[in-house]
Formats: structure tokens, sequence, C-alpha cells
């Protein structure tokens, strides 16, 4: 094989990359072993942006993240996280009964690096690899061990996650690197932060393309406080800190729904701007608020024209394989899809699939996952049972489906169920390395 | 162009190594090179294509005629693909993507890319360096700290099958 070898050596750079591109994050991280060639190759900005391309549409490189939370102690509802899961959507369709769960290290180490900082007052980076300096005192609210993780918003392989609501990290499950975001100001307009009727906190976290930097969104607004308070602010990658921004109109769109059974929903980030509902219960035409992350302004997307006819409960939003997606309930207590198919066209929004009484997809907390828009193939999550039924499906058809048991400690935690998806990706959370 | 006459027109490719094949041109032009030469009126004769051997060639060729014959179905042409690569070795593979460049021949470029990583994936960083040829130009500390930065990923790597 000396020939070949000789050959090989010879491979321009770009048919290396387009091999490589191909390549789960795993086996390209450990492929910065190979030489200084490939590991500058690897870590280029350009091949990280390449890679990213190729991975959004592949079905194997989508994973679906979902938070593991116990009940410790039920007479208060007392809740412990104890991190996230993930799972390839695709292994389910390697396997139809399995679906092969890791946790993500990193959350053990975000933990460990918390204690460990209580206990030491210092964070080794050499054995924790994430970027977590100063933790502050606010965990003497809580048991050591036990802390709320939430996640606030994923794009491009980034997460972005809460510990203990004040404490903002992006985090790249896949490298498993994430970087801890200092606090908006808005944050010392609440003195306690669990003081939910005061004020409250809402997020979004997407890519501003035109810049080419990531942005995170926080609104704040007071709860029972009159004359009610908002202010909004945008934190950029680039910069590495907060400003703020004029607010949405408040007279206009009344007020963001950023409750909902008992949960914040935060924004879905498609085409570069953040979107929200407006509260349907002081308005009864609720609107979809996108918030332009390169613009920074606040602006109307248009919903289906069915919802000005048709009796309507529960609607709420999602990003759905890169396109604004919606769901609610019917009169018949049937979930609608919708899917909006040219962004920014009120017109294109496509009623992609409504659940079926006695058919395969049942369940009024039906969550959609993935969508691919060249065939219509649709991957929705259905919580059932302290479980998800992972079902695709095209049109009324049933593709395939299969089952994630253990989701769910308690049944009330089903209704707040919010599913996230991430790509792997190379993209550093600390933006250029 | 001899469509009018209502015969297939037939092209010559000949190889590297001076072998040459018939092919039909509406299989042929798939390769966006061929295709050029074919539209500025060079494949009067014999298209010599020099950065090709005949084994490869052939090989190229057999896709393009198995491709061609599929209508418009692009799972169709998804799983004769899949197909068509599932028994060749990496050698061969690597024979077939520096072809799909140098014709230009974006799906089975697409194609034999994505099979090379599939090989790929599980392998170790030995077996990468000397399947591409590559010299490893770290001293032991710096491949050290390098791994060391993701040593995670070093877990379930594939023994070599090469040796």
């Amino acid at each position: 094989m000396g020939s070949t070898s000789t050959i090989l050596y010879h491979l321009p750079d770009e048919i290396i990359e387009e091999i490589l591109s191909n390549l789960p994050v795993k086996s390209l991280l450990r492929f910065k072993c190979v030489s200084k060639r490939w590991r500058f190759l690897i870590s280029s900005k350009q091949f990280t942006k390449h890679h990213l391309k190729k991975s959004r549409t592949n079905l194997s490189h989508q994973k679906l993240i979902i938070l593991n939370t116990d009940v410790i102690d039920r007479s208060f509802a007392y809740l412990i996280d104890r991190g996230f899961k993930s799972c390839s959507l695709l292994s389910s369709l390697d396997n139809s009964t399995i679906a092969s769960f890791d946790r993500p290290p990193l959350m053990n180490h975000i933990r460990y690096g918390c204690n460990n900082i209580l206990r030491r007052k210092y964070f080794n980076p050499a054995t924790d690899n994430f970027d977590v300096y100063d933790y502050n005192s606010y965990v003497q609210y809580y048991p050591s061990d036990s802390y709320i993780l939430e996640i606030l918003g994923s794009c491009n392989g980034l997460v972005l996650i809460s510990v203990d609501r004040a404490n903002l990290f992006v985090w790249n499950p896949t490298t498993r690197r994430a970087k801890r975001i200092d606090p908006p100001a808005c944050h010392a307009f609440s003195d306690d932060l669990w003081d939910i009727h005061r004020g409250a906190f809402a997020y979004g976290f997407g890519h501003d393309e035109i810049a080419d930097e990531y942005k995170i969104a926080c609104v704040f607004f007071t709860y029972k406080e009159k004359p009610r308070r908002t202010a909004t602010e945008i934190y950029s990658s680039r910069t590495g800190s907060w400003k703020k921004i004029e607010d949405f109109d408040m007279a206009r769109f009344r007020r963001l729904r950023f409750f909902s059974c008992g949960k914040f929903m935060h924004g879905k980030c498609v085409n570069g701007k953040l979107h929200w509902l407006t509260d349907p219960k002081e308005c009864v035409c609720w609107e979809i608020v996108s918030l332009d992350l390169s613009e920074e302004k606040y602006g109307i997307v248009g919903r289906p024209e069915y919802f000005s006819n048709h009796a309507h409960y529960r609607p709420r939003l999602h990003e759905l394989g890169g396109y604004l997606s919606l769901t609610n309930l019917n009169e018949n207590y049937r979930v609608n899809v919708w899917v909006m198919t040219k962004y920014g066209e009120t017109e294109s929004w496509v009623r992609f699939l409504t659940t079926n009484c006695d058919g395969m997809v049942r369940g009024i907390f039906l969550c959609p996952l993935w969508l691919m828009i060249e065939n219509g193939d649709i991957v929705v999550a259905n919580p059932k049972s302290r479980g998800l039924d992972v079902v695709f499906c095209n049109g009324g058809n049933l593709l395939h489906t299969f089952r994630v048991d253990d989701v769910f400690t308690d049944d009330s935690s089903v209704q707040n169920f919010d599913a996230n998806i991430y790509v792997e990706s190379l993209v550093s959370p600390f933006g250029d390395e | 162009m001899a469509a009018e006459t209502g015969t297939p027109t037939t092209l010559t490719l000949k190889s590297n190594d001076d072998e040459l094949f018939s092919v039909a041109e509406s299989a042929a032009i798939l390769s966006v090179t061929i295709r050029n030469m074919v539209e500025d009126g060079c494949a009067g004769g014999v298209i010599p294509l020099d950065n090709v051997d005949g084994k490869t060639l052939a090989s190229v060729i057999t896709y393009m005629n198995g491709i061609s014959a599929i209508p418009a179905d692009e799972e169709k042409k998804k799983s004769y693909r899949d197909k068509f690569l599932s028994d060749k070795d990496f050698e061969t593979l690597a024979d077939m993507v520096l072809a799909a460049n140098y014709l230009n021949m974006s799906c089975l470029m697409d194609a034999v890319s994505a099979k090379i990583a599939q090989v790929m994936e599980k392998k170790s960083v030995g077996w990468v360096r000397r399947k591409f040829g590559i010299e490893n130009d770290y001293t032991p500390e710096e491949e050290a700290a390098v791994k060391e930065e993701h040593k995670w990923t070093f877990e379930g790597v594939e023994t070599d099958d090469d040796n």
C-alpha cells in the first residue's frame, strides 16, 4: 500500500476537509492527535462551520436532551436535578426498543466544580475543563448536593443552561466545554431571585448571522408590581458583555407569555430571530413576537389563519429542524403541529400533523422534535407513563417508534415537558480559540 | 450532439495507464469535467483523463452507468450508492475520492467522503496516520498534551485491523 500512501499524502486539504466533515465530533477531537496540520484544520473556524452545515441535515448528529429530575421530598415537592440525559435521534432507528442514553459528564463537572468551590474556594482548571471561577454563595439556600437546572435555549450545538437560575453557562455538550456567563444587570432588580411574584427572567439564545456572534437575550419583567416594568438586555459573545436595548412596546404587545404551566417559555431561535408568544390570557388575539438578534429590535410574525376561526388551547412555540413551529390543542383535544415553511410569510404556515384519537400518536403534551422538510417526515415526542414515546411519522402514517423510559419521576412534570434538540458541533462556547 | 439522430452517443475515455473505455455520453456527463469537454467540442476522439488509473476509471464508469439508469428518485439513488460502495476497501475508496474530485462529480464525491468517514469513525490515530500516509510531527510531549485535552475521545476505539 506504499504507493497509495504516497498519493494520499498529497490529498489536498479540500478533500481531507470534505471527508472529515462527515465525522462525529468525538472522532474529530481524537484525530487532532494525527498531526499538527490535522489539528489546525479541525480547529479552524472554517471547518467548524463546514461541519456544522453538514451535521444540521444528518439525523444521527441530532441529539435529544432531557432534563432528568427527581422528586426527593414529596411533601414539599422538592426537586433535585440529576443532570441531563441525551440520545441520538438516529439511535431510535437502529434499535426500536432500547434508546442508548449517555449522560454528558459535564453536568457532573459543573456540580463537582460548584461543590468544590464551596469547599475549597478555588477551581482547578487542570481537573475541571470548563470555566467556572467565581461561584457565588447563593447555594446557601440549598443543601449542597441539590441544584436547579434549566435549559434556556440551543443553537448550533451550544446549549444555554442555568444552574440555580442565576448562573448562566453556554455549554457544548458534545465537546464538553462550558463557559460561565456573567449575569445581566437586570438580575439586580430583584433582591431575591426566588420571589417569582415580584419579577422574573426569560431568556433566549441564538446566532446573529450578520455579525457572526452568539447572543443571549434576557427579558426581565415584574409580575405583581404596578405599573409593570420590563427590560431587555442582550449579551454578545464578541464583546463578552450585556447591553440594554429598546424594550418591546407594552401597549402593543401586552405581555409576553413567559410562564406557562409552571414553566418559563424561553425564546425559540429561527432565522436569526428569537420568538415568544404574547400572553393569551390578557390578549385573546395572541401573537408571535420576534426579536431580531442582529438589529436588536422586536417585531411580529404572522400566525396561521386557523387561529382566528377555530377554538384552540395551549398554543406553544417550537423550533423544528430550523423552522418556526406552533402546536395547539383543538376543540377535540387533539394536537395540531404547524410549520412556517417560508419564514416571515404568513401564508406559508402548514399543518403537518394532527394527532389521531384512535391512531398511533396520542396525548395532549406532545412536542415536535425534528422535521425533514424535503419529504415531510416528522419526529415527535409524546410523554406517556413517565417516559417518552418518540414517534416518526409522515402525514398520518407511522414510520417508526421507540420508547425512552424513566424521563419523569412524577406525573405532574409531564405537562412541563419541553424537548430540546441540539446538533453535534465543534462550535466553541469561548468563541474563537 | 447526436441525440437528434436517435442513437445514443458513445464517448471513449482513456485512463492514465492507457486503458480505453466506452461509455454512453448521457452517463459520462455526470462528470462536470467531461461535460465541459463535450460542450467545448473536445469529445470527437478520445478523452484523456490523466489523473485516473484504469482500475479506478472502470469502477467510476460502473457507477455512472448504474446511477444514470435510475430515474429521479433520490431514495433509490442513495441505496444504489450505498450498495455500490459497500464492498470497497479503504485504498479503493481513496482512489475514488481523488477521481471524483478530478472528474467533478459531486454526488459521488459526497458519497465516497461519507463512506471513508464511516470507515474511519472508530479507528485509532495510528491507523489514520498509516492509511493517509501522514507523518507524526508532534514531539511526544506535544502529542501527550493534545491527547490529554480530549482524553475521553480515546474510549471505544477499535483495535487496528491493518497490521
